[in-house]
């Protein structure tokens, strides 16, 4: 890797110091946050875009912009983890509003649920068919027309404003059920996970 | 008037990216002055993203962390200092100047459309013979270009983005091809820059574009 040489070892650093020393043009710094937090960036992408191909190419565009604004970041919007999340699902919902994904989010509609991730080989169709289970695991007790909502969003893409015309309901009760099931999601969190 | 309930009423939308450009902006614009409000939309933005833990985790692709460290690695590459496009150091940049101003003039058949997305951004769609692509900028003034249809290049060629201000050229680095082919590169800094140009060169180039862009797009 070319760049300078740096005698002490990232990854005992924080992720914010990661990100100064990235802003500094810093590569092993910014790869040693790619191995913290490219999982759960490939994990959401792959999640969000149900497609290999583009979740990388997605994942890779996202940690441009990380390594573009690591400058910008500022500790008091967020973890650093949230902060990359925030922009891989930005982007995500970008693509999907473009409708290069409108055909699965045609089937998430008709199902309301998570979308299905159509994976290329056997196990990632394997993972990805516990996906729901998961995911209803972790947010076991979100009541579920908050669970609804929240997927209706967060992984299918749509605003509030088409949630509201697709399940029949007032606009002031989706917002309701997100800021609800947004906050059981926090209570249910380990704070550590990501930060806030 | 600021109608401080409506706000609150948005924050779990925009923090879950499901509100609009304009209630995402006008949300942003309260809470960089309510102190209330900027912390539970941090707190609603960190549950959100508590979502993103929930689904199953799978290993990326191995090959995928040497594509992303390969882009940074070309977008880290020396930033020339900007070279005055009248001094340029190579012989064939004021061709390409007047080049781009053709094209800038629309006198070519590119098709360029703008549209805006849903999050403050805009899109800018390029079209050129068998060369196509977008670019997109964020809220934050931040591009990222793809384009499709590029030729191969030699092993120590690459394609290089420039951003012109005030007629002038300077270097953002050396793209990335994906898997499927896509060339990508990003620009974090777009104040001033009146357009992009991409121009097939030699790795060693970071002073000033040596051949006809084979892509440029105006941001005027």
């Amino acid at each position: 890797m070319v760049g300078r040489r740096h005698t002490e070892d990232r990854t005992r650093l924080a992720d914010e110091d990661l990100l100064v020393h990235a802003a500094d043009g810093d590569e092993r710094a910014f790869e040693v946050l790619y191995d913290r937090h490219g999982k759960v960036a490939w994990s959401l992408a792959f999640r969000l875009l149900g497609e290999r191909g583009a979740a990388e190419d997605l994942v890779q565009e996202a940690f441009l912009a990380v390594w573009n604004g690591a400058a910008r970041y500022a500790s008091t919007k967020g973890s650093v983890r949230t902060w990359i999340l925030s922009i891989v699902h930005h982007r995500a919902v970008d693509r999907l509003r473009q409708g290069a994904a409108n055909k699965r989010r045609q089937e998430a509609l008709e199902h309301v649920a998570a979308i299905e991730p159509d994976a290329p080989d056997a196990a990632d169709v394997a993972l990805a068919r516990v996906a729901a289970d998961e995911v209803q695991a972790a947010l076991h007790d979100v009541p579920d027309e908050q669970l609804q909502v929240l997927r209706l969003a967060y992984f299918g893409g749509y605003t509030h404003h088409e949630i509201a015309d697709m399940l029949s309901v007032p606009l002031g009760t989706v917002k309701s059920r997100m800021r609800l099931g947004l906050d059981r999601v926090r209570r249910n969190l380990d704070p550590g996970l990501v930060g806030a | 008037m600021i109608d401080h309930e409506a706000i609150r009423e948005l924050i779990a939308p925009v923090a879950l990216g499901a509100a609009t450009e304009h209630e995402t902006a006008y949300v942003e614009r309260h809470a960089a002055s309510c102190h209330d409000c900027r912390a539970e939309l941090d707190i609603m933005r960190g549950a959100a993203a508590g979502l993103a833990l929930a689904v199953p985790q799978l290993d990326p692709p191995p090959a995928l962390k040497a594509r992303v460290m390969e882009a940074v690695h070309a977008q880290s590459r020396v930033h020339a200092p900007a070279v005055p496009v009248r001094r340029g150091r190579l012989l064939r940049w004021p061709a390409l100047a007047g080049a781009m101003a053709v094209l800038m003039l629309g006198l070519v058949s590119w098709n360029v459309a703008l549209q805006r997305d849903g999050s403050g951004g805009r899109q800018i769609a390029v079209a050129t013979g068998s060369v196509s692509g977008r670019v997109v900028i964020d809220a934050d003034g931040a591009a990222v270009m793809r384009l499709t249809g590029l030729a191969a290049l030699a092993p120590d060629e690459g394609y290089e983005l420039w951003t012109i201000r005030d007629g002038t050229a300077r270097s953002e680095g050396f793209a990335a091809r994906t898997a499927q082919g896509e060339v990508v590169i990003a620009t974090a800094d777009l104040a001033g820059v009146s357009a992009l140009a991409i121009t097939p060169e030699k790795r060693s180039n970071t002073l000033a574009p040596s051949v006809t862009p084979v892509v440029v797009v105006s941001l005027a």
